[in-house]
């Protein structure tokens, strides 16, 4: 059974491919150090698109209007120059109403783009660009701490990392806003009450890292200017040990959120990632693997959802569940030491630094 | 003496979201049927030929037919008996949606043909612009660029009206087209007015790959879907093998044999829904529909007469979408459960998040069977809006006859037992009439929908087949008399030579226990305020009916079904209705 993996990594190479929607140019060469909000390519498109209806202003057929122009499309105008011109008994003219370029000449009309609309790549992460893709984008590296989430709220920012004190089988309380400074990045546990997220964001913070939130918060933190991520799930999910303990290593440290939706970029999760550190490179990451005796898993449905474990068989055989549906089966043993059986599909791999 | 031709042995492969399957149908005492269906989970991100190929070696085992040889290429054709196949099928519905720009004039008429039309396919309308928006060209030309179609599809003209009513569009997406960069060109589609094929061959085809089809609404009153739906889904096809490892590999084996599901959904219904020539459109006429509700997708898929259509959406709301709100409380009312509002929230959030999610307890059950009642309550919706022809009411009842109603899909098979199926059909289709449910147990009916474009007597044979499992016979009457009347006497007569007569009374839901497989003649007697379906209040008839796994079921609880707002009495009841049918 082949399933997600969650990557929770204390020390790693990160490496982010990011690409333009369309070709344009790099503005980065390779070995530059980039921070979260360079810019490092663009592209433009034509913008403020406008149609100058010759023939009529000429005041002749739209088959002859071609005939009559005296700029020809590709051209760049200034505002008022003369783009057709008719000499009769009584002169006629056409004029460019505004500055820009003569894209098109369509059915006796001139189309004029009087502006261009530029679409900025930024770099999102801080790191080192390894390749540039000519027209594209580039790829990007750091050596960091990397920790994968499930969802995110579609924004991105940095700071220093903060932990809330809470107690992890507690929900989070609006008071705990009261300890932050600005542009920190806290990492928390439960948020399930309206009030708590907003006076968190309003705090001052420049990122959330939760364990899990209630969903109906989620209009509510798509909302927010900071990203939000959620490292668990929904509900009241408890992050796992391994990963509280990166976090504990790494507190203070700078710290990027990338809360991307987990469908925006295909085969992107949210994550974040925290540069510097020290350790042995693990393997290359793969965002989906065969479930398998030694997986750490984290169980994401169910009357165990929530737990984290080990997987310490997985049958060759359906079994048949509570619910009367059949399926493969894994056996965990929970960190709290708990012998479980969970349906595979039900899993994602959590896969920490060995 | 003639040497009669070998019938030709089909395998099928199946590739959707979660699940691979794999299907071979050869002929077994003179009919083509079934001989065997594995599934295997879809290699997503790899090589989908993986998890096709993990169902091919499950399904020769199963069947002791070789298909794969020991390079593990397949064998084609077949080299001795049980061994190798003549053909392979290939449906899928593992892509990513292909975004579509619709382009067209009026809103009543070619915008809401092409909108029904794109209704049908794994496509995301990313732009729709009509006459209105005519006036606001260069806007418009903008905004198409922006949103990065793949495929511009335009409609619209009428064939014997004016001869230039597209051409505004045409500049416009000429234009669109320079301001395009090459690499994000889209594939531009038109099936408007065959006027103005030669000026939009003229002045398109030099920059782009251009596909002109007759008109999709030719006149006013006739849709002509399949020539475009047919191109739409090869070029869907087409994008998908260029983004998916493998599924051009097993397309290249398919020889052309292939289909989204969506599109052969639609095509197997068209088939076994074709009207003999007495089809008259009266309150007893019967039109034909199935729904797929896979981890992936719903399906609907209906014919009535000579009108047809499918609609495809995508399984599960966004999670930050407006509907998300509405779809909870949805489901929340319609758990047979007593699980609370936030636990149905946890579940449900977590399953959208990950669609491969299996229901564990009874209770996630409870709430993924809610989730398929939604399901097919927001298809039916959907459907009604590209076709007028479909009386629906939504949230109310489906006025429309359909039999049979065929299922496919994990939501259905996932039921342990046949009772749960019967009830989410009733509850979310909210049918009136007769009907017989019947549950594609394989998830083959798009394959056959493939398949019965090479070999017609396929599909008729399998679907006769006990492959396809009738659940039952469903008789809704709707009564203008109050709860706990008496509305309906039954007298049934079962071939074993038992009889006994059934009262029915409004507000009831009930289970006439009659042995599976087994012939029954039920008189059936409405009270002079009730209509069965016969043709009006009061009109009675003979039925013949062959009983299914649930019997014969009559749903006498009304339309819409009314669920107590008190929520142990809104759990009390779906529980004693699961109980009636034996969920």
């Amino acid at each position: 059974m082949i399933v997600d993996v969650i990557h929770r990594l204390k020390f790693t190479k990160i490496q982010r491919t990011r690409e333009l929607p369309f070709p344009g140019q790099v503005l980065i060469g390779e070995g530059k150090d980039v921070q979260p909000d360079d810019i490092i390519a663009e592209a433009s498109t034509p913008s403020g698109l406008q149609t100058v209806d010759v023939a009529r202003g000429l005041g002749v057929p739209v088959s002859e209007a071609r005939q009559y122009l005296t700029r020809q499309p590709g051209e760049s105008l200034d505002d008022g120059d003369i783009i057709a011109q008719h000499e009769g008994r009584i002169s006629r003219l056409v004029r460019a109403p505004e500055k820009g370029k003569f894209l098109d000449f369509i059915n006796g009309k001139a189309v004029i783009a009087t502006g261009r609309s530029i679409v900025h790549l930024k770099a999102a992460m801080r790191g080192v660009v390894e390749t540039v893709i000519p027209e594209r984008g580039v790829t990007i590296s750091v050596e960091g701490s990397l920790l994968q989430g499930v969802w995110g709220n579609g924004k991105s920012g940095e700071g220093k990392i903060k932990i809330l004190d809470s107690r992890p089988e507690d929900p989070l309380f609006a008071q705990l806003a009261e300890e932050v400074e600005p542009d920190q990045v806290l990492a928390a546990g439960v948020c399930s009450e309206e009030t708590t997220l907003m006076n968190l964001a309003n705090s001052g913070a420049s990122g959330l890292i939760l364990s899990a939130m209630a969903p109906r918060l989620i209009p509510l933190a798509e909302g927010l200017p900071i990203p939000v991520i959620l490292l668990q799930g929904f509900g009241d999910l408890q992050p796992d040990p391994e990963t509280l303990s990166i976090f504990k290593s790494r507190e203070g440290e700078n710290t990027i959120v990338i809360a991307v939706h987990p469908d925006e970029i295909p085969g992107q999760k949210p994550e974040v990632i925290i540069p510097g550190g020290s350790g042995e490179i693990g393997e290359e990451m793969e965002s989906r693997e065969e479930l398998s005796a030694g997986s750490r898993v984290l169980v994401f449905s169910g009357k165990n959802r929530g737990k984290t474990g080990e997987v310490s068989d997985v049958s060759e055989k359906q079994m048949t569940f509570e619910s009367g549906i059949t399926g493969f089966v894994a056996d965990i043993r929970t960190d709290e030491y708990q012998m479980i059986q969970v349906p595979c599909q039900n899993l994602v791999i959590i896969k920490h630094s060995r | 003496m003639v040497k009669q031709k070998r019938a030709s042995i089909f395998l099928g492969i199946d590739i959707g979201a979660i699940h691979s399957r794999a299907a071979l149908f050869n002929v077994d005492k003179g009919k083509y049927r079934l001989m065997g269906c594995e599934t295997a989970q879809t290699s997503t991100g790899m090589h989908l030929a993986g998890g096709a190929g993990h169902a091919m070696r499950g399904l020769q085992t199963g069947t002791a037919h070789s298909l794969l040889n020991q390079a593990g290429g397949l064998i084609m054709p077949p080299v001795r008996l049980n061994e190798g196949v003549d053909h392979m099928a290939l449906v899928a519905s593992v892509g990513e949606w292909v975004r579509c720009a619709l382009i067209g004039l009026t809103e009543d008429g070619s915008m809401a043909a092409g909108k029904a039309l794109l209704d049908s396919l794994p496509v995301k309308t990313v732009a729709e612009f009509g006459l209105a928006e005519l006036s606001e060209q260069p806007d418009v030309i903008e905004a198409l660029v922006r949103a990065q179609p793949e495929i511009v599809l335009m409609v619209g003209g009428v064939d014997a009206g004016p001869s230039n009513t597209m051409t505004p569009w045409i500049d416009a997406v000429k234009l669109m087209l320079r301001l395009t960069p090459p690499s994000k060109k889209p594939v531009v589609v038109f099936a408007g007015n065959t006027s103005q094929v030669e000026e939009i061959k003229r002045r398109l085809e030099p920059l782009v790959t251009l596909y002109t089809l007759p008109n999709l609404l030719p006149s006013f009153e006739v849709r002509n879907q399949t020539p475009t739906q047919s191109l739409l889904n090869q070029l869907i096809l087409q994008i998908w093998e260029k983004k998916l490892t493998g599924l051009s590999e097993l397309g290249k084996l398919s020889k052309g044999l292939k289909s989204t599901s969506a599109f052969a959904h639609d095509r197997i219904i068209r088939y076994i829904g074709y009207p003999d020539d007495t089809f008259e459109k009266t309150a007893q006429s019967r039109g034909v529909m199935a729904i797929n509700l896979g981890a992936g997708s719903s399906l609907l898929s209906a014919r009535f007469g000579n009108q047809s259509g499918t609609v495809v959406q995508p399984a599960w709301p966004g999670l930050s979408g407006s509907e998300l709100g509405d779809f909870l409380d949805f489901v929340f009312q319609w758990t047979a459960s007593k699980v609370s509002r936030l636990e149905t929230e946890h579940y449900v959030s977590h399953h959208i998040l990950h669609p491969t999610l299996v229901p564990e307890t009874v209770s996630e059950l409870a709430v993924s069977q809610a989730v398929a009642r939604y399901r097919m309550t927001k298809a039916l919706g959907k459907f009604s809006e590209g076709h007028g022809w479909l009386e629906y009411d939504p949230g109310i009842c489906l006025n429309n006859h359909f039999e049979p109603i065929i299922l496919g899909g994990d939501a259905f098979t996932n039921a342990s037992q046949p009772g749960q199926i019967m009830l989410m059909v009733l509850d979310g289709l909210q049918i009136r009439g007769i009907s017989t449910i019947v549950l594609d147990q394989y998830q083959i009916l798009p394959l056959l929908g493939v398949l019965g474009g090479m070999e017609p007597i396929v599909p008729i044979q399998v679907l006769a087949s006990q492959s396809f499992v009738n659940l039952g016979t469903v008789i809704v009457p709707i009564s203008r008399l109050s709860e706990g009347k008496r509305i309906l006497t039954i007298h049934v007569s079962i071939e074993d030579g038992k009889s006994y007569d059934v009262e029915i009374y409004q507000g009831t839901l009930r289970r006439l226990v009659i042995p599976a497989g087994a012939t029954a003649i039920l008189d059936i007697e409405p009270d002079q305020k009730t209509d069965v379906g016969f043709g009006g209040m009061g009109r009675g008839r003979q039925l013949k009916v062959t009983s299914g796994l649930t019997g014969v079921v009559i749903d006498a609880r009304g339309r819409p079904i009314r669920l107590p707002e008190n929520d142990d009495d809104r759990v009390a009841f779906l529980r004693q209705w699961h109980g009636v049918l034996g969920g």
